[in-house]
């Protein structure tokens, strides 16, 4: 029979055995995994893969306040998935001569956008922000539905206060976490594949394009519609603004314009052009006029200079395909989501540059107008809801909601 | 601090190492290095607070003394009166005032400001505890206490934010029995797998599922259509949810403490598998259930003085236990509901079942009808415990009843959100989990680390998994545990706190 003192030192052997294979484990695959990751991060960082690093969905809320901070851009786009799909930042940044970074992630909610604004303000390059305002005052995500999110990531943490331990989080981040470990997977095979020579629409979702098979009967319907909709005049009296119901998060847009004002940054608010055979176009009057009056009551006190586009309405862009022969979309994501066609666009209207070429002309004609430049914005916004209102009543014959 | 967080692990990290080296030259520190850790562990959220745990500390410790120090029985009941008093003073004013205030504004339809205080983490269960000690004391069932083996029994890290809630006969005996303050390798073992299991509980299990969780709750708080598929969606996924986080939140405990050589009482084994809801309190929140039966049921009368007194202990205790886990009235009807429960089961076994005799007798006759009869009632005690949990989740009474009332098919809204339509399908694994597998104090029940387990034969015989699974210091434990770990650490990107954490 062995003694007390025996088994105790088996135990003990058989302790340290464990322990030591486990702490073996544990630190070489930590370790591999952490090479793996650094070198796929310098990746990440190289100028050519900016497209796939910014446009890929995924840990975006892990990796890009760490990757703004290092680009330090003089533009910044922030918002959800419509604006993360509609900016390619090689492209626009080639197009407007300026830097951007595409800082929109997937399904953002109010709160996230405005820790991602005041993590980014004292970048010293920056200029202007451009902010998508769906998910903020239309149809806002007040549930975090995806992850990543982690406010020891940003440079401030709520109260204002420079983050503690600010770099040894993000060097954590960015070796050891799971989005690490997701999101290099998802670069690198990207990466691989274009240098492979495949078609961007096959490896980055936010370029592939819209079958306009399958919605001839949208098409139709809105084609049928169209005449009449300039000659409608409105259906009864219109709603004051102070009887549209203010949207739920526009304190977090107002926080986030006093501490854009407050540093002197640009604002180049909008909402996203939809298109109208997919997309419902949202019934925005109440979101866009709170808007506009929001942005014009910030507008004296603000030393940079406010913008507030609307591009959301029938207009060349968002009647894609109703007109068209070919196929596929050139400005549409098959989920309805713009493509960086439709950024390179919006980006021309906002920065007052001309549009590409091949642009048709009918979109240089009516698409998005300065609202706090000119003095009937609020009859356009008007306007622009009613006839979306018709549209949408047009494609629904059987029944409006 | 969260355990699930790097700052935790680097903590622990440091903690483990000096209290190794410690152990090599002066195993006497152990237990002063184990205080000082924990009170660097609480303090690390909000220093502040500090004052207050050391406050509580001193000043239950000083009550507890007066009365081992007296023979007077009335002077002793005097201070326990006076202790137990701080205690829940303590509790009241932190956790309940506000909602005092509120509710005297709305009855008497005052306006008068709702202060705003910041609840000292972790209270509940210190405050608890102290309690524990207080009444033990008062009943004779402590002869002596140190102010340090206080101060460790009160704030020892890995049981002082969110339990199990540990009383002084578990825990005093062990400290007394210490000798020397060293790391064992084969408990550190034991710790680190369990440890592992809790934190992939946490991190991969339920955190990533969340999200679809609140959304539902989100949407009947907006007002939108509830249907009643989203309705139950949302009672089982939060169900599991509060299962995995707290469960996998007291395994992290436990496999900490054995890590230091402590073992603490076991708080979780499968409630889900429960077919009654006796059964269920029997396996969920196993500490607290004690410390209400034996500091409010039984004193309230228990079951020893007919079915009506009985039932009234048991609303009063449960409408109080569901107090303790939040100032607001969903709490209090989530409480009176399991009391209702509770009660429905009391006057079945008194009422219904004598006179059924010849039935039962032929069901337990049948294997099959066995298994049917038992299947049928763990589907309904899963369903009411899943009915109640909405008005734990829901943010307010009126969110609640709407999904309650999606529940039950009140709703005539058929068409409903999507969200629990969707989400149903991908609840199967968490049943498989809850219903098909061995929990960890199972796997672990050999190991020395868990107490009381030996209370808890579920399964008469050990099946399949359990024997071939059961945690031994084996190779393939070592880079199980080890894998485990890192999926799970690894999946620590998303923050998120424990749900006891608040309360």
């Amino acid at each position: 029979m062995k003694s007390g003192d025996t088994i105790g030192n088996a135990q003990e052997q058989l302790g340290w055995r464990f322990l030591r294979l486990f702490a073996l484990v544990v630190i070489s695959v930590a370790a591999l995994v952490a090479v793996v990751n650094r070198v796929a991060y310098r990746q990440m960082l190289k100028a050519d893969n900016q497209t796939i690093v910014q446009l890929i969905d995924g840990w975006a809320r892990v990796y890009k306040p760490i990757l703004v901070d290092h680009f330090d851009p003089e533009i910044i786009v922030f918002g959800a998935s419509w604006a993360r799909d509609a900016f390619d930042p090689v492209t626009v940044s080639a197009f407007t001569g300026l830097h951007w970074f595409n800082h929109a992630v997937s399904g953002a909610t109010p709160y996230e956008t405005r820790r991602f604004v005041e993590s980014t303000l004292d970048d010293p390059n920056l200029t202007a922000v451009v902010l998508n305002l769906d998910t903020i005052l239309r149809s806002s995500i007040d549930v975090q539905m995806k992850y990543g999110f982690d406010e020891a990531l940003l440079d401030k943490d709520p109260q204002g206060r420079p983050t503690r331990w600010l770099k040894a989080r993000r060097e954590y981040a960015i070796t050891l976490s799971g989005a690490a470990i997701g999101t290099n997977l998802e670069v690198l095979k990207a990466l691989h594949a274009r240098d492979a020579g495949v078609d961007v629409s096959e490896y980055l979702e936010s370029y592939d394009r819209l079958d306009f098979r399958g919605y001839e009967t949208e098409f139709k319907l809105i084609r049928d519609a169209l005449p009449q909709l300039g000659a409608l005049a409105p259906a009864g009296e219109e709603p004051s603004l102070s009887a549209l119901p203010e949207p739920p998060y526009a304190e977090e847009f107002e926080r986030i314009l006093e501490a854009l004002c407050t540093m002197d940054i640009d604002v180049y608010a909008y909402f996203t052009p939809t298109m109208v055979a997919v997309e419902r176009l949202g019934r925005g009057l109440a979101a866009t006029l709170h808007g506009l009056r929001l942005l014009r009551s910030h507008q004296p006190g603000c030393r940079a200079r406010l913008h507030y586009y609307n591009f959301n309405y029938p207009n060349a862009v968002t009647l894609d395909g109703v007109f068209a022969t070919g196929r596929f979309s050139d400005l549409y994501r098959s989920d309805g989501h713009p493509r960086p066609t439709i950024g390179v666009l919006m980006a021309a209207r906002m920065f007052g540059l001309p549009f590409p070429d091949g642009t048709p002309p009918e979109v240089a004609g009516d698409f998005g107008v300065d609202l706090l430049k000119v003095e009937d914005a609020e009859r356009r916004l008007r306007e622009q809801a009613r006839r979306v209102e018709q549209l949408f009543a047009a494609r629904h014959p059987a029944g409006v909601q | 601090m969260v355990f699930a967080s790097q700052a935790f692990l680097a903590f622990l990290v440091v903690v483990l190492g000096v209290y190794w080296l410690l152990g090599r030259t002066r195993p006497w520190a152990g237990k002063a290095w184990l205080i000082i850790a924990s009170l660097f562990f609480y303090g690390y959220w909000a220093p502040a607070y500090l004052l207050l745990l050391a406050g509580s500390i001193i000043a239950n410790f000083t009550i507890v003394r007066g009365m081992l120090a007296s023979a007077n029985a009335r002077w002793r009941s005097l201070l326990v009166a006076i202790g137990v008093a701080l205690n829940i003073g303590l509790i009241a004013y932190y956790k309940y005032f506000a909602f005092l205030v509120e509710s005297l504004n709305f009855v008497a339809a005052t306006d008068v400001r709702v202060p705003e205080i910041v609840l000292p983490i972790g209270i509940s269960f210190f405050t608890f505890q102290q309690i524990g000690l207080l009444v033990d004391t008062w009943k004779g069932r402590v002869a002596s206490l140190r102010l340090w083996d206080h101060a460790f029994f009160i704030a020892f890290f890995p049981q002082l934010i969110a339990g199990p809630i540990v009383s002084q006969h578990e825990m005093l005996p062990q400290l007394a029995a210490m000798r020397r303050w060293m790391l064992e390798p084969g408990k550190v073992a034991v710790g680190a797998a369990l440890f592992s299991i809790g934190l992939f509980k946490k991190t991969v299990l339920i955190d990533p599922f969340v999200p679809h969780i609140d959304a539902i709750y989100s949407a009947a708080a907006r007002g939108d259509p509830i249907s009643i598929l989203d309705g139950w969606a949302a009672g089982i996924g939060y169900g599991f949810q509060v299962y995995f986080d707290f469960s996998g939140y007291s395994d992290m405990a436990i496999g900490l403490a054995f890590m230091f050589g402590l073992s603490l009482p076991l708080n979780f084994f499968s409630p889900y598998k429960a077919a009654s809801i006796r059964i269920f309190w029997r396996c969920w929140h196993v500490t607290l259930s004690r410390f209400l039966r034996n500091l409010l049921f039984v004193p309230m009368g228990g079951s020893r003085h007919g079915l009506a007194r009985t039932i009234a202990a048991l609303l009063g205790t449960m409408a109080i236990g569901g107090l303790w886990h939040g100032a607001g009235w969903n709490f209090v009807i989530w409480g009176l509901l399991h009391g209702a429960y509770l009660s429905v089961n009391h006057a079945w076994i008194d009422l219904a079942l004598p006179r059924a005799g010849p039935l039962v007798a032929r069901v337990r006759a049948s294997p099959a009808l066995r298994r049917m009869a038992h299947a049928a009632s763990v589907l309904l005690t899963f369903g009411a415990v899943s009915f109640a949990w909405v008005y734990f989740r829901a943010p307010d009474l009126e969110t609640a009843s709407r999904l309650a009332g999606a529940m039950l098919g009140l709703s005539d809204r058929a068409g409903g959100q999507r969200l629990g339509a969707d989400m149903l399908p991908t609840l199967l694994p968490y049943f498989l989990i809850v219903w098909c597998l061995p929990n960890p104090m199972q796997l672990f029940r050999s190991s020395g680390a868990i107490l009381h387990v030996e209370n808890y034969p579920i399964s008469r015989e050990p099946t399949l998994i359990e024997r071939r699974f059961s945690f031994s210091l084996s190779p393939g434990w070592a880079a199980g545990s080890a894998l485990v770990f890192l999926v799970a650490w690894f999946a620590m990107s998303n923050l998120s706190p424990f749900i006891y954490y608040q309360f």
